[in-house]
Formats: C-alpha cells, structure tokens, sequence
C-alpha cells in the first residue's frame, strides 16, 4: 500500500497540471494514469473560450468567462482563479523552456489543416499566429508520402479564407521506403525524423529557395517531437523566421510535446507516476474517500491519500461511462443526472449551431469542485473533479476544453 | 429529347434487375433514380442470402424461389457472397412443435436442413446461447446488397444499359391510353426534360404508390419499415436464424468484421427510415435469448429501410405476403405499356426481374430468352493482375479491391498505384479503401458526394465510422476539382451527419466515444463550424 498527500487519478492535461501544482506546494503526490491523456488528440493548443452560446467568437476570452453562470465549471472556479491558472500555467512552460505564446485577453487565429482558422488563446511557439498576419506569401509544406496531411485542401482553404494573400504548395521528399510491406509515415514519424540534424538539413534545403521576409511556411504538426523547440529554432534560422504548425488531426506532435513536458516536469517535482494504473474502485467512511484501488493481471493494489482528485475525462476518456438511459462515473460510483429518453440526448445533426445536450453531461459539483448528487448532498469530501469529467460546458463547441482543463485543476489544488 | 423502348424508375435491386435482363435480350433501356444507386430499401437490409427456409412454412413458392436463386447467385455474384451457411436455431422460448412442420415443408421446398449436435453448434458458434434446443444447417449466406447492385448495373452497362441518378421523374406522360413517356428532372442542375419510351416501369418499392399517382392510378402499397442494428464484431460465424415463426429482431447475419440484427416491422412513410429507442431496445432483448452476452457488444449504428408490401386486400407487415407483385396497369387501370413491380426480396430480385421481362418484351416485339442466371456479373481477375495488385496494395486490401471493383477496374487502380505510389495509401483503414479507388470512384459521373463514393467502396462503414477517413476522403476528392467539390465544408458536414444519423438512436457505450472523438477532431481541431469566415 502506498501513502501519499494527494492522489491523482489520470495522466491527461488535467492531471499532470493538477499534480505539478500540488507537487510545488510540497506535497506527496502519486499520479495513476492509464492510457493516454487528450492532448495527443486534441494538440497541445490551450483554447480558453473560443464561441459564445450564439456562436460569436469571443474576443477577449476572460471578459467572457465573468458572463457564465453555473453550472459553467469556469463559473465556480471564478475569475481570479481562472486567471492565476493560466499564468501558473504559463510559467510553469517558460521554467521548463517551452514557454507558450498568447494571454487570456485576446483570442488568436489559429491556421487548420483545412486551411480554415480556429480561435485559440495560448500557443506553443510553433504557432505564432503573428506570423500569419504579417507575411503575405503562404507556402503550404507537404511531405511525400506524409499521410492525413492534404496540402491542395489546406491551399484552397486559404485562398477562401485570406483572398489577399499568395498562397502555393510545396512537396518534400522524405528518404522513407515504400510498398506494402512498410507502414505509413505519420507526423510523429517526420516529427521523429526532423529532431535528426542531417534530416532536417535535408529538409531545410528543399525549401529555403522559397524562403523570404514575407514568406511563411505552414507546416503540419510535425515541428520536432521533444518539448525543447530545437528543430523550430533551426527551421526558422534557415526560412527567415517565418514557420508555423497547423492544427490538425490525430496523432497530434504539439500535444505530444506538451505532454512530455509536463510529464518532465511533474517527475522533477518528485511526482511519482504510476503507468498502466487502472483504477477501479475506491475505499470510504461515510463522505470521506480513504484509498482507491487499482488491478493489474491479478494483482489489486491501494492508494491512499488525504486528498483525491478525479482527472479521469469524459466519455471519451473512459472518466464517464454511458448506457442506454443512464451516465455515471465508474469509480467513485457518482450517477450523472441525464434524461431517460436517449433521444434527447442530442439533437438531430451533429453540427448544429449549439452546444450538444449530452456534451454537456458530466459530474455536478460544488463550487470547490466536489461531487455533489441531484439534491446538492456532498458526495465525498475530499475528492475533486478536474477536466473533462465535469459537467455543464459543451467545450467542443465553445472551444474550451484545455482551459477548464487547467483552470479546475488549479482551483481544486488551491483548496488543498 | 431521349429515346429509349423501357424507361425504369427506380435504382434498386429490381430495378437493376430488370435493367440488366432488358439489356442483355437486347432491349434498349434506361433506368432512373431520383438519389444514388442502391440508397433505398436494397441497401437497407440484412444482407441476407435467404435459404429459404425463413419462407417454408407459409410460403412455398417464395422458398423454392429463394433457393434457386441462392444457388444462382452464389455462382454469378461469388464476389458479393459470403459462402457461409445458415443455422436455424430452437431455444426454449419457440414453439416445439413447428420444428416438425418447418422440416417437413422445408424438404417439400428442396432446402437442405442438416441436424447439428449441439456440442458442434457450440464449437461452430461459441457465442450462441447454452439454452439452445435443436439446430439445423442450412444453405443461407451473407451478400453484400451495395455491391452486388453496382455490379449488377457494371454488367447492364456493359450490354448497353443506361441509368441516369439523383433524376426524379416528375410527371408520366401519355397519349390515348398508352404511355409514351417519361418527364424528368435533373436534382443537381434543376433541368426539367422528357425521355421518350414505349414501356414504363417502376420499380420503386415502397414508393410504388406515389409514382402510380403520377398517371392517377391508385395502387394498394404499403410500406412496412424494418430497423437493424450493426454490431461492431462478428458475433457469429454463420447466419443464425430463431427456428420459429417468422418474427422481429430473429435473424443475426455476419459481414466481414461486423453482424447485422434485424428487424422490426412497422407500417410507415417510405421516407422514414428513423430507428426509435423502443425499437432497439426491443430487438435487443429478443436477441438475447439468442446471444445472451449481446449488450456486451458495442453497437456501430442502426439503420432501416422499406419494405413495399403489396396487398390485394388489407393485411400488412408479417401476415402480407413477401411475394412479389407485377401490376399491368394496361389491364388494371386502363393505361397501357406502363407495369408496377414491388414487393419480393433482394435473393429473388434476379428472378423477378425474368418474369417481369418476359411480360414486358413480347409487347416491344422481342422474343429473347433471358440468359442473366448464365453469365456472371463481373469477369475473373487474371492471376497475373492480382500477383500485381498484391505487389501495390497492403495485407488483404487487393483482394477487397477486387471484390469491390471487379478485374477491369481494379487494372486500372493498380496502374495508377505503379504510376504514383501516393495512391496506394490507404484512405479507409477499416475497409482497405485506397486512395486510387476513392479517386476513380469520385471520377464516375455517378458520384456527387462521399456518401455515393462509400455506398461504393464502403469508405466509413467500419470501426471508426468516418472519424478517421472523412478528412482523408474530402482531402482526396478536393484535389479532383468537380462541381461537387467544391464547398469543402459541405463536403465534410454531409458524410459526418449522414454517420451520426446511425449512430444518434444508439447514443451510448463505445459508439458515444468514437462520436466525441469525431467532435474533437472536427469541431474543436479543423473548426469545421466557422471555417468559411474571412480571417481578418
């Protein structure tokens, strides 16, 4: 059995965050991860609020945030904290040198693999959206044999979207084999590939021709896979500065980078980071959580701690389980209240304008994020609900999933 | 103005049918369908190969038809069949006695029925409920209703078959009793035409009724919807039947990777093909006396389609008959050249088809006999062809390309492969959909959207369910530049939306992970809400 101040239970944005701030306050702290967080999903881009509830983008997002009401997660953690969240969230970046672009008072334009943009507010350095203002040249970067990277797609779009500028595509040859007996190359593949000196100069040389003062280079996601921006740095040296990643889809390099950067910090704080920790089950007296309980093949084994926080996502993530006619989180064994009829669970298109009715289900909490149950009765005392796994917020439509992310984990740990 | 001696109406599997038997005694013929091919009730069922043991009992000439043509198709579409067996399967919830009935009359109707001891069905089919009482193989078999039709239609096209998609015919016209021809109109170009024909067919199923309306006649069609539920794993091996009176939610029927449950029987408009919640839920509980672990399975998306049920009187649902109607509404209704096919089954569609043009061709003056039962749908791929198809594609994926494209078209993705390796990457991981067959599926003028390009290649009907392959698939098929491609948001939102119509009755378990993965993919990460704003 193992003792410690705080358990955290999952290894996503949420978590990490959550246990690198608690590991500053000099606790103990255990993280259980199972599986892989979003970030890998979703990209390592920190969208705070991005639409409003009309589908307006929103321009200063914490203006934004001081107009919700619960159960909106950002209404109980309140604007003072969301704002020392994100600078907590921004130092801890700057200390591990991946510092992060943006602040919470503007909203930024980032470029998609559709050749679309998506209103995010913090960025790595790969995304400097400033660029995308100031250059009038696009030069969409292929790579040959790159797959769910379409740079025709991406050119057309922003021949659409930014009419003034000249837009053109260029294809890099990668030394890769190819045939039926080798995989597809995928961003994490060339991300892989570009950290190699003698690759990146190769890549380097097949573009710098193109490169000038006002010519920016969209690259996908593939900028270098170690959090550090050494393969950014070389790229701009040789392109005159001008190179940004887009948002794309998985696998996602830039979340891959945050991840391993929170991960590196987490575990130079002294957090101790259980992989493949499956928990199932927890132990309590009366509304206090005394350990939870993991199993692995056949062995069970138990955490204990004073402090508990639940970093386990949503549906997607396992965190939240949904049958026919009922939602419930699995190991706290917390019922979420949610209509009988699936049907009204969503509504007739997925993309609809408005926020998806079961998007916004997930755990109800007080305003200290405890769980609470349908009459407001305290379910746990001790335990804290960060991320995805709260209720009251569609973030796919607002564009506001990291941000809850690391604004709940910072309210739940600024209680401890 | 269009000249032809048959139009037909209808994009199905009778109507390809019909299409194909005309074209190959010689008829010229043109077939019109107001969506794609194949969108109605022919892709909208089990696909099940009937033994015909289903219809034994009640129904002896639709059972002897349905093994006939089992044989039949089995030998000319052996690319669209899955040659499986079928086990009808007793558990304590049937009736003991009709085990005997259904013996005797399927042996009346010459459909072999081997007993299986028990120990063997369980070995056979480990999932299959313990409680079982008795089992039986039979000849049924799994086909694929989309391709089996677009092959049908390769094979008309190739005897000088025409068809003509997303074309609705808006008006019959006629001259002193006859009909002489058809009015039309373009969906995508709004173009309104006239085809001129001797003979008028409509084999548009549920919607019989309305298209006879068209010339004012009233016909007795009643459309009977059946809803099926798609499990992502194969649950069994072979075709599992309840060994019982024809019933709801009785009959499992594997496919690749996935089983299909089905269905339900309820009178509706021809144009729902909605699946309420009650609808699942009580196939799913009449499917566990069959396999008892059932919820365990996740659900990939349910789906339904039409029956067209014609009757003389008023019985309908399970008591009308399955058996096909030709109604000459020359006799009937006073106007002549003009018939109305309905009812029947996709596994008899070959032979309804015979005995409609047998009526139809000796009024044009054609005396051919039909010859569809003797030549195969699509010719054999040489050897040769696919040691080179195997030498471009990935693990199984030329053989699937085969099955889907046929030998002449799958010459050409493999040349195209040879010329640009880029195009062998594979779009569709779940179904081995390559990047050169979505392109030259696109290049058909038959395609006007991905939903037609996956009703062809089935890009998106596996696992992911387009999570994955929507983006690949716009990302291919802009770089083609048609009139369709053009508005890439379009694109993306038709394919998506036309996914999450299976998936939304079935909102729960694994399937509502893979829908939040589709949101985040697409909403939170290509914005594909709000992409068409300027950026300023």
């Amino acid at each position: 059995m193992s003792k410690s101040d705080v358990v955290v239970i999952g290894g996503g944005i949420s978590g990490l965050f959550a246990a690198c701030l608690a590991a500053k306050k000099k606790k103990s702290v255990t993280l259980l991860s199972y599986g892989q967080g979003a970030l890998a999903v979703a990209g390592g881009i920190i969208d705070i609020f991005g639409y409003d509830q009309d589908g307006n983008m929103v321009k200063d997002p914490l203006e934004h945030i001081k107009t919700l009401a619960l159960p909106h997660p950002y209404a109980k953690i309140g604007v003072d904290h969301v704002k020392e969240a994100v600078d907590a969230f921004l130092n801890l970046c700057k200390e591990s040198n991946y510092p992060y672009l943006g602040n919470i008072r503007e909203n930024q334009l980032v470029p998609t693999a559709i050749g679309g943009f998506k209103p995010s507010c913090l960025t790595p350095m790969s995304i400097d959206t400033n660029l995308f203002k100031k250059c009038t040249k696009l030069v969409v970067v292929d790579f040959d044999l790159l797959k769910d990277f379409y740079a025709q797609l991406i050119a057309e779009g922003f021949s659409k979207t930014c009419p003034n500028k000249q837009i053109s595509t260029i294809t890099v040859k990668l030394p890769y084999e190819t045939g039926p007996h080798f995989r597809d190359v995928s961003a994490l593949d060339v991300a892989r590939l570009l950290e190699d000196d003698v690759s990146i100069l190769n890549v380097i040389e097949q573009l710098k021709s193109k490169a000038s003062a006002d010519t920016l280079f969209i690259f996908p996601p593939v900028i270098g896979e170690t959090p550090n921006n050494r393969v950014l740095n070389k790229l701009k040296q040789a392109l005159c500065g001008n190179v940004i990643e887009v948002s794309a889809i998985p696998p996602s390099v830039t979340g891959y980078r945050t991840d391993a950067m929170l991960v590196k910090i987490a575990k130079t704080l002294g957090v101790e980071i259980i992989e493949k920790a499956n928990v199932f089950s927890c132990v309590k007296e009366g509304t206090h959580c005394k350990k939870v309980l993991t199993q692995n093949y056949s062995h069970v084994y138990e955490y204990e701690a004073d402090e508990f926080i639940l970093a386990t996502g949503g549906i997607f993530g396992g965190g939240t389980v949904a049958q026919m006619s009922r939602m419930f989180e699995p190991i706290f064994n917390i019922e979420i209240d949610v209509p009988k009829d699936n049907q009204q669970w969503s509504y007739q298109y997925l993309f609809t304008g408005k926020p998806q009715p079961f998007a916004t289900y997930g755990i109800n909490t007080d305003e200290s994020l405890r769980p609470i149950d349908s009459n407001n009765q305290l379910l746990y005392d001790n335990v804290r609900v960060v991320g995805r796994a709260l209720g009251g917020y569609d973030f796919c439509y607002e564009k506001s999933g990291n941000g809850v992310a690391i604004c709940s984990a910072y309210h739940a740990i600024a209680q401890i | 103005m269009l000249t032809t001696e048959v139009v037909i109406i209808g994009g199905g599997a009778t109507g390809a049918g019909i299409l194909r038997d005309l074209s190959m005694r010689g008829v010229k013929a043109i077939l019109i369908e107001r969506g794609d091919l194949g969108c109605g009730t022919s892709s909208r069922f089990h696909g099940l190969l009937h033994s015909g043991g289903r219809y034994a009992v009640r129904d002896k000439n639709a059972a002897i038809e349905c093994i006939e043509e089992n044989q039949i198709l089995r030998r000319i579409g052996k690319h669209c069949v899955e040659p499986i067996s079928s086990i009808f399967i007793r558990t304590p919830e049937d009736d003991e006695a009709y085990e005997g009935t259904w013996l005797e009359a399927c042996k009346e109707a010459g459909i072999s029925t081997k007993p299986l001891e028990l120990s063997k069905l369980f070995e056979m089919e480990p999932n299959v409920s313990r409680k079982v009482k008795s089992a039986y193989l039979c000849p049924g078999a799994a086909i694929d209703g989309f391709r089996m039709l677009w092959q049908i239609f390769d094979s008309a096209n190739r005897h000088g078959g025409k068809t003509l998609t997303y074309t609705n015919v808006i008006g019959i016209d006629s001259e002193n009793g006859k009909v002489v021809g058809v009015t039309v109109q373009d969906m995508h170009s709004k173009e309104i035409y006239k085809i001129a024909c001797n003979y008028l067919i409509s084999a548009t199923g549920p919607w019989c009724s309305r298209v006879a309306q068209l010339a004012g006649i009233d016909i007795n069609v009643k459309p009977s919807k059946g809803s099926l539920i798609a499990f992502n794993h194969r649950i069994c091996t072979n075709v599992i039947h309840r060994l019982h009176k024809p019933s709801d939610a009785d009959i499992f029927v594997p496919h690749g990777t996935v089983t299909i449950l089905g269905t339900t029987s309820i009178d509706s408009d021809p144009d729902d093909n909605s699946t309420s919640q009650e609808e699942v839920e009580c196939m799913m509980k009449i499917g566990e006396a069959t396999f008892e672990n059932l919820r365990d399975y996740r659900i990939l998306r349910v789906f339904a389609g039409c029956r067209p049920l014609y009757s003389a009187g008023n019985s309908s649902g399970r008591n009308a008959s399955r058996d096909f109607a030709a109604i000459d509404h020359g006799k009937e209704h006073g106007l002549a050249n003009f018939m109305s096919v309905c009812g029947g089954k996709f596994t008899t569609h070959r032979q309804m088809a015979q005995k409609v043009c047998d009526m139809v061709c000796p009024v044009l003056g054609n005396t051919a006999k039909c010859t569809t039962h003797e030549v195969p749908l699509i010719e054999e791929p040489s050897e040769q062809l696919m040691q080179r198809a195997k030498a471009v594609f990935p693990s199984y994926a030329a053989e699937l390309a085969e099955n889907r494209q046929g030998a002449q078209r799958l010459e050409q993705l493999v040349k195209d492969i040879e010329k640009d390796n880029k195009l062998g990457e594979i779009v569709c991981e779940c179904e081995n959909v390559s990047r050169a067959e979505i392109n030259a599926v696109a290049e058909d003028s038959t395609s006007h959207s991905i939903s037609d390009i996956r009703r062809r290649t089935r890009l998106g009907m596996g696992t992911c369910q387009g999570t994955f392959c929507t983006y690949r698939a716009v990302g291919t098929v802009k770089s083609l530049k048609k009139d369709w491609t053009e508005d890439t948001s379009k694109l993306f939102r038709e394919f998506l939306e036309a996914r999450w119509k299976g998936i939304r009755p079935v909102l729960w378990g694994n399937q509502m992970r893979d829908v939040d993965l589709t949101r985040g993919i697409y909403e939170v990460s290509l914005n594909i809400n709000h992409e068409e704003k300027k950026h300023e």
